[in-house]
């Protein structure tokens, strides 16, 4: 297994700056279930861990008494209600990536039980995830997504099951498994490494972002995959990187940040607090970059090329196949929108003409 | 990294059923279904009734689905505590599992499909609780699970299928098992698909999630719901980290629950056991040839075929399991013990025997 050791001063990063400053006081009022500001971190320390390698990916080389490990798992279970299904899952699940064994009862097989992390540490993870809203993906370091675990960490987006469907489209193109695609704004890579896969001996993903942390992490699940002759990462904003490769490519995948800065306010704390401002904040309407990305569509596909952007949702979509429809009409064809399961208009597909 | 799927975890499917997945507190109402083969039935057939024991519930035409905008009628607010991962829990908190199963449950007596309700006004209520347990509690205001809603098309959907019967559905029914006997020489084995034949059949749904999704949320559901479209059998998946394991386990599951309810009419002037029943006999049963192999238990997926036909003789000595035993070569009491041996099995067992006004194994 290839593992990557991140750069200590990736993690020494200082907590979501522009997280806080997007926060001013009077918008404290905008929800009532987002405090305006993160609670003080419950263990101290910084947000993201002193081990820097995702925590499934360690070593499993702590010792444990099995007696210990079931006392941990009811002290972490007594931190959360009966009424939140969904924590007293992410324990099972904690539990399951930190153990060594595939074992569906960590604490019942093998004693002593041998854990990825010091029984304080995982203490410690635990209480930021349900204390401090860490998104529980961080505190794993990866997220399940399609067939794929995907490791992420802080400064990544964690990968959105609504962007799975994203693969299944772009596999459906024609010409689709020997073509050159672009992945803009690939975050963890999770879209690049899906879509590598399904590729044929011709196929290549060149996929960028403005983010090194994100290369990093992306260059990891790469490698984990072993698509690396498939997937060329490159570093730069949207279509920078691409000068070589335009009107080459095949297709254009994006899902760049959407959500228009003021409702930021309001998200949920996993993320507003913890995930990257860069990959979520679309500027005025949500709108800047998706805009910025369908001006230079036309100069980076080749005749016929295909294109897919998420989206924040109906009204987006819908302006965006109405303004790609009607101001570039002599370059796009089949311009819509598409729905995700749950039926909101996510994604907007078309082809170059 | 060959092979690309690096090491995960796995949870282990029943225990993952029985945690939180409600169809196991609720496994699609209650009592049998006899498929319902060509899903509609033709109505030019010449009615014909067959001298079968008495099932518990004959199918009806199936039920419309419902209507897609249904769920959008759902008020969407922006962000949901309950869909977000909050860690607070919600006011009503401090409930125990009994009681979130209860209230899951109360949603679904709460939410049928707009169907039923006005075709068969004579309809008992489905069995699903017993009835001063509906009324005690509140409904929670907003769902917090939205898809756990959706499951309210569970119970009605098997609650439709019994409930079209008393009018002509007596006729119907049938008719429909003529249809059924006419083309496959009595009984269609479901169990006996592959998972792609099983899936084909089935209808799959997965979340429905409330407020703006995609980058607002961060939630890990995975959960799959499959409706198996000619038994109108659901079974769904809620507990696995990815939507592949879910679909698993969802089928594995709704093979359980084909074999609990799918009840296939049996000849017993020559009947000779099934393989599939033989395996899950103990081995001093005296029809069991030495060919057979070891005794499979309900934690195979082997188990449910066999259960499947188990029950289908048990059905045919109208619950009587001291006539079973004799034709299985086994004494009353060791066939009683492998019905007891799973809790799925003896459920279903007893609801049988019930139905024939006997007393329930223990």
């Amino acid at each position: 297994m290839a593992t990557l050791v991140f750069s200590p001063a990736a993690f020494l990063r200082p907590k979501p700056l522009r997280c806080r400053l997007l926060l001013p006081k009077p918008l404290a009022s905008a929800s009532s279930l987002t405090p305006p500001t993160p609670r003080a971190d419950p263990v101290g320390g910084s947000d993201s861990d002193p081990d820097p390698t995702p925590l499934f990916l360690r070593p499993a080389s702590h010792r444990l008494p099995a007696a210990a490990l079931a006392a941990f798992r009811r002290r972490a279970a007594a931190l959360v209600p009966p009424s939140a299904p969904h924590l007293h899952r992410h324990l099972r699940w904690l539990l399951a990536d930190a153990t060594a064994a595939n074992d569906p009862d960590p604490a019942s097989r093998s004693d002593p039980a041998l854990l990825r992390a010091p029984l304080d540490d995982l203490e410690a993870m635990w209480l930021r995830h349900v204390r401090g809203r860490r998104p529980f993906q961080y505190v794993v370091g990866n997220e399940h997504w399609r067939d794929l675990v995907v490791a992420v960490r802080e400064g990544v987006l964690i990968p959105r099951p609504e962007t799975e469907a994203v693969v299944d489209m772009v596999k459906r193109v024609e010409g689709f498994a020997d073509g050159w695609w672009a992945d803009l704004g690939t975050g963890s890579g999770a879209i690049a490494v899906a879509v590598a896969r399904e590729l044929g001996a011709g196929g290549r993903v060149f996929a960028t972002d403005v983010s090194e942390v994100a290369l990093e992490v992306a260059r990891l699940n790469v490698q984990r995959y072993g698509v690396q002759d498939k997937v060329e990462i490159r570093h730069g904003s949207w279509f920078e990187p691409l000068e070589d490769v335009k009107g080459k490519l095949m297709g254009v995948i994006s899902n760049p940040p959407y959500i228009p800065t003021v409702d930021l306010p309001g998200l949920q704390p996993e993320v507003g607090w913890h995930e990257p401002m860069l990959a979520l904040d679309g500027g005025k309407d949500g709108l800047e970059h998706l805009l910025h990305l369908c001006e230079g569509l036309s100069s980076v596909l080749k005749p016929g090329g295909f294109f897919i952007f998420e989206t924040n949702g109906d009204k987006q979509s819908e302006f965006l196949v109405d303004l790609i429809s009607t101001k570039w009409s002599s370059s796009f064809r089949n311009v819509e929108a598409v729905l995700d399961f749950a039926d909101i208009k996510r994604f907007v597909t078309g082809y170059r003409r | 990294m060959a092979s690309g799927q690096p090491a995960t975890i796995a949870i282990h499917p029943i225990q993952a059923f029985n945690q939180q997945d409600p169809a196991s507190l609720c496994p699609a109402g209650r009592g049998f279904l006899i498929p319902d083969v060509n899903r509609r039935p033709n109505p030019s057939r010449t009615l014909r009734q067959r001298s079968r024991p008495r099932p518990l519930i004959r199918p009806g035409p199936r039920p419309a689905s419902p209507p897609k905008t249904a769920s959008k009628q759902r008020p969407r607010t922006s962000f949901p505590s309950g869909t977000s991962g909050d860690a607070p829990a919600p006011p009503t908190a401090a409930r125990g599992p009994e009681e979130m199963a209860r209230a899951l449950l109360l949603r679904i007596a709460r939410h049928p499909l707009p169907l039923p309700a006005s075709t068969a006004p004579a309809l008992p209520p489905p069995r699903l609780l017993p009835q001063p347990l509906l009324r005690r509690h509140h409904a929670p205001s907003q769902p917090q699970l939205r898809f756990l809603s959706s499951l309210s098309s569970s119970p009605s959907s098997v609650s439709t299928t019994s409930s079209d019967a008393p009018g002509d559905g007596g006729h119907k029914g049938a008719e429909e098992e003529e249809e059924e006997g006419a083309r496959s020489g009595g009984c269609v084995d479901y169990l006996g698909m592959s998972d792609e034949e099983l899936m084909e059949q089935c209808e799959m749904g997965t979340f429905k999630a409330s407020g703006p999704g995609g980058q607002h949320r961060n939630k890990r559901e995975s959960a799959v719901r499959l409706k198996h479209l000619p038994t109108g059998i659901i079974a769904q998946a809620v507990e696995d980290r990815s939507q592949h394991k879910n679909r698993a386990s969802a089928l594995s599951r709704l093979r359980t629950l084909i074999a609990l309810k799918v009840r296939r009419p049996i000849n017993l002037e020559n009947y000779t056991p099934p393989v599939e029943l033989l395996q899950i006999l103990p081995l001093k049963s005296t029809v069991r040839g030495k060919d057979v192999g070891p005794q499979i238990g309900p934690n195979n997926s082997k188990f449910s075929p066999g259960m499947q036909a188990l029950l289908d003789l048990l059905f045919a000595v109208e619950g009587s399991v001291s006539d079973a035993a004799k034709i299985l070569g086994l004494s009353t009491g060791a066939l009683s013990r492998l019905i007891l041996s799973d809790d799925s099995l003896r459920a279903a067992a007893n609801e049988l025997r019930a139905s024939k006004g006997l007393k329930p194994l223990r």
